[in-house]
């Protein structure tokens, strides 16, 4: 029984962590960047959903969506101000920009007035409840976390498969050029897909503040996502998923069982079994230039 | 004794057979080419002699020895060098440098050697410098030495990659489409180089063409092939009136 | 165009110093970087000191990023596997003059443990890997306190060379330029032997390097186990100026400084190490100093460093990509060609995203 209720919240934070990681493989998949500033977008949504439910006093639901539309907005401006301009340069230039956009954020946050440099809490109306599954007793949260994964996985995948933008995207980032020279409006959907992917990464943001309050370190663990991404195959978002849930369940028994010190590497050490193991992850594409 | 020999070399990608059981011999003095329209197998032969690929069965012996299953760098070490369709020279480095690495297979020197810079490595980086400017001088490169590759025209890119091949001192030299965007001019400049490579410096040619002129001038034997199998061989004339070959290139 | 455009003899070409002139330049930049310690205040020179350490651990990251093109993410594992062994070793009574080989030795092994399962990786995969790999040593070396004192900290007995006490900040100083000059030697002699040329050609094409023979197992392990030991030896050098080490000082956020300083100095230049160093070491001061302009409501926030750190490394990217080295190249060309330069020489390539993944 025990078992079970670490695999169920160890589930909760695996959605997170694949949250995180589908936020990245969206950006990754559509231009071939690494947006190392994803967990701290994901800092920001959270601070926003304090920010309307907490210090505006606005009731949860529209809270949420205020926040994750003002995240959705801060993606846009990201993509126009910092990565426009970085269009057709070399990959590892943009990596090295998302890493000082990264600093930034972290910095920026504790200057606004009213988040400064302390923990704050996010009242949900579901904080403190239980479940109960017969013997199994599940924090409402992790339900929660987990329930708006699922919602969100379905609506991403009929999105990309079925609507022609999702078709569109995926045209554009195997071939930019020739996308191009199809019509596809290739900077108006790098704008979209930077505004859904901050969408995601606030409800990741939102999901996790009752869980680990709301403070500027919140985003370091978006780093944890990168393995999740990489054990899913980098580049595969049904991937960035399973890699998710894997590490969350495997963190969450090894905290348990294993001696302390063990969780917090445990990502770390599935991740170069991964790659050694298997290079191209359990979905993964393979890549190979062709001669 | 020939100096490669490819016996019954086949490669499957998933489903798809892109050479099949393809065989011929290349003698220590000759230009072959291989001919064939687009898709029809050429670069992948090439790719798996240099080893690039592995091959699904068959063996490939180069002056006697079995490579079949060796590393890349081995092949090079054993005297076969090659270019690339696409053109792959180091765009950061200079023309000079380039070459340079040429002789890297030649390199005596020891890691403390090279770290403190010792007389050995000296006299070494002097040889490796007479025999670069050779080829430099060869192929008319003398005023881009030192031209960073990245700014370089075509044409001159395509003459370092050769000059980078012939730097090794090959014994036999893999061109994949030497004279694929190359003005007419240049292309008989080519045919000139490629008739001294073999005559002056007796150095074994194989190559894929598409310039069928080039590809008469040049070759002693030639190779057809299409959907990875062998149309026919023989000479130039002989093959490009083949029927088969003819069929090929037009269509039904 | 000076005489020194003309060469006669291969010998000419191979020289490091190529005229008497530029040996003359050498000597008195040298002289004065020797002459410091007397000419400024202890607070300063110990900033050198900082830059000097920076600038070895800077060399190892250039040599792995730089010229080989290996993305890792994880020097400051190398840097705390170097200051632990040196601190470990030091405190049960070995000399320095041993520990300080030993420290790199044991990080150049760290970085061929590293440096072969990761030649299927690329790029990305290898920058994750390297992370990872830093995470773990962070975590281990924490763990194991029964050798490391974990949290609590080590502390770092005085260095002595052969029986002399490097007591003072002033030999200090020496001691760590002098072992970077060395260094540097040492790299720019490789970059200039058929080791360099083959670390440029694997970071320039993979597939072309193996096709002229080099063997990729060997070299890039060779590149990491270098790179690595450099960063090794930095970070002994770290730990006795800070003379007190925790795990917590190697975080990422030293992984990510070495990254900025490779990339602001100068990708690929041995110039950049050191302008890169500077860069690192000298910004947080001069923003300290910048606060004094602020509004006091901007100045005093705490973040305001970070802020500006990350502001700067964007603007850095965005508008000189080449780092400082590479605007003092631009420099020197629009002086030398002047008044015939193009504006085209300034330009960016760019090109469009085609996706090898397939």
């Amino acid at each position: 029984m025990i078992f079970l209720q670490q695999v169920v919240s160890g589930a909760a934070i695996g959605c997170i962590y694949a949250l995180v990681a589908l936020g990245f493989i969206l950006i990754y998949k559509a231009t071939e960047t690494i947006n190392f500033a994803q967990g701290d977008i994901m800092m920001i949504g959270a601070y926003l959903g304090f920010t309307t439910v907490d210090l505006w006093g606005m009731p949860y639901w529209q809270g949420v969506i205020v926040a994750v539309g003002g995240t959705a907005l801060l993606g846009v401006i990201i993509e126009r101000v910092l990565m426009r301009p970085m269009i057709g340069l070399p990959a590892f230039a943009i990596v090295m920009v998302t890493l000082g956009l990264g600093f930034l954020l972290r910095s920026l946050v504790t200057m606004v007035p009213g988040w400064g440099t302390d923990s704050h809490k996010l009242t949900t109306p579901y904080t403190g409840q239980v479940l109960r599954l017969g013997d199994l007793v599940v924090s409402q949260e992790h339900v929660v976390i987990i329930a708006v994964t699922i919602v969100l996985i379905a609506g991403l995948y009929v999105f990309f498969r079925g609507t022609r933008t999702g078709i569109a995207m995926q045209a554009a980032s195997q071939n930019q050029m020739a996308a191009g020279y199809m019509g596809i409006p290739i900077r108006r959907l790098s704008t979209v897909i930077w505004a859904m992917s901050a969408a995601v990464a606030a409800i990741a943001g939102i999901l996790l503040a009752p869980l680990t309050f709301v403070h500027a370190q919140v985003g370091l663990i978006g780093i944890k996502a990168f393995p999740a991404a990489v054990l899913g195959g980098f580049g595969s978002m049904p991937g960035a998923i399973v890699g998710g849930l894997i590490l969350g369940i495997c963190e969450s028994l090894a905290g348990f069982y294993l001696p302390e010190g063990f969780k917090d590497v445990t990502a770390y050490i599935l991740l170069l079994a991964a790659l050694v193991f298997w290079p191209q992850g359990l979905f993964g594409q393979s890549v190979r230039k062709k001669v | 004794m020939a100096i490669l020999q490819v016996e019954n070399l086949s490669i499957r990608f998933g489903g798809l057979v892109a050479v099949d059981q393809v065989s011929f011999e290349v003698a220590p003095d000759q230009i072959f080419t291989i001919i064939g329209p687009n898709g029809a197998g050429k670069t992948t032969i090439f790719n798996l002699i240099s080893r690039l690929y592995e091959p699904t069965s068959g063996r490939i012996l180069f002056q006697g020895t079995d490579i079949t299953r060796r590393p890349p760098h081995q092949i090079a070490r054993l005297g076969m060098a090659r270019t690339f369709q696409n053109i792959e020279l180091f765009e950061h480095a200079t023309v000079l440098d380039n070459v340079l690495l040429g002789r890297h297979v030649h390199a005596r020197a020891g890691f403390v050697s090279q770290l403190c810079y010792l007389p050995g490595l000296r006299r070494d980086e002097k040889a490796f410098r007479e025999v670069a400017e050779r080829v430099i001088g060869f192929l008319d490169l003398e005023s881009y030495r030192r031209t960073p590759i990245h700014g370089l025209p075509y044409g001159i890119r395509k003459n370092v990659e050769l000059a980078r091949a012939l730097a090794l001192e090959p014994r036999l030299l893999l061109l994949d489409e030497p004279s694929s965007g190359l003005t007419p001019t240049e292309a008989r400049a080519l045919a000139y180089r490629l008739k001294a490579i073999r005559d002056r410096l007796g150095i074994a040619i194989l190559m894929v063409e598409h310039n069928l002129r080039l590809v008469s001038d040049v070759s002693d034997h030639v190779l057809a092939v299409n959907q990875g199998r062998i149309l026919t061989a023989g000479t130039s004339d002989a093959v490009q009136r083949h029927p088969d070959v003819v069929r090929a290139y037009i269509g039904e | 165009m000076s005489t020194n455009d003309l060469r006669i003899d291969h010998g000419q070409d191979l020289k490091l110093i190529p005229s008497r002139a530029a040996g003359l330049r050498w000597a008195l930049v040298t002289g004065v970087f020797v002459a410091l310690p007397w000419a400024i205040d202890e607070y300063f020179l110990s900033q050198f000191t900082f830059i000097c350490i920076y600038a070895i651990a800077g060399l190892g990251m250039m040599v792995l990023l730089g010229y080989t093109g290996l993305v890792s993410f994880g020097q400051a594992a190398f840097l705390a596997l170097g200051a632990y062994t040196a601190g470990v070793l030091e405190t049960a009574g070995i000399p320095f003059v041993v520990a300080l080989p030993a420290a790199a030795m044991v990080t150049a092994a760290a970085g061929i443990m590293i440096g072969l399962p990761a030649l299927r990786l690329t790029g990305l995969f290898l920058a994750i890997a390297t992370l990872s790999f830093a995470f773990i040593v962070e975590e281990v070396i924490t763990r194991w306190s029964s050798v490391t004192r974990g949290s609590l900290g080590l502390i770092m007995p005085d260095a002595t060379l052969f029986g002399w006490p490097v007591d003072s900040e002033r030999k200090f100083y020496l001691m760590c330029l002098g072992i970077l000059i060395l260094c540097l030697l040492g790299v720019a002699n490789l970059l200039r032997s058929p080791i360099g040329r083959a670390f440029i050609a694997i970071r320039d094409s993979r597939i072309a390097a193996q096709s002229m023979g080099v063997n990729l197992a060997v070299y890039q392990t060779l590149s990491f186990a270098i790179g690595a030991a450099l960063t090794g030896i930095a970070g002994a050098l770290l730990a006795h100026k800070l003379t007190f080490i925790t795990p917590e000082q190697f975080g990422i956020n030293v992984s990510i400084e070495m990254l900025t300083l490779v990339v602001v100095g100068g990708l690929g230049s041995l110039y950049g190490v050191v302008f890169g160093a500077a860069f690192i070491i000298l910004l947080p001061q001069v923003i300290g100093e910048l606060r004094g302009l602020l509004p006091d409501a901007i100045a005093n926030q705490t973040g305001i460093e970070t802020a500006f750190f990350g502001l700067v490394l964007i603007l850095f990217i965005i508008v000189e990509p080449g780092g400082i080295y590479g605007r003092w190249q631009s420099l020197r060309l629009y002086w030398k060609e002047f008044p015939f330069c193009k504006a085209g020489s300034f330009k960016r390539q760019r090109s469009f995203l085609k996706s090898e993944r397939w």
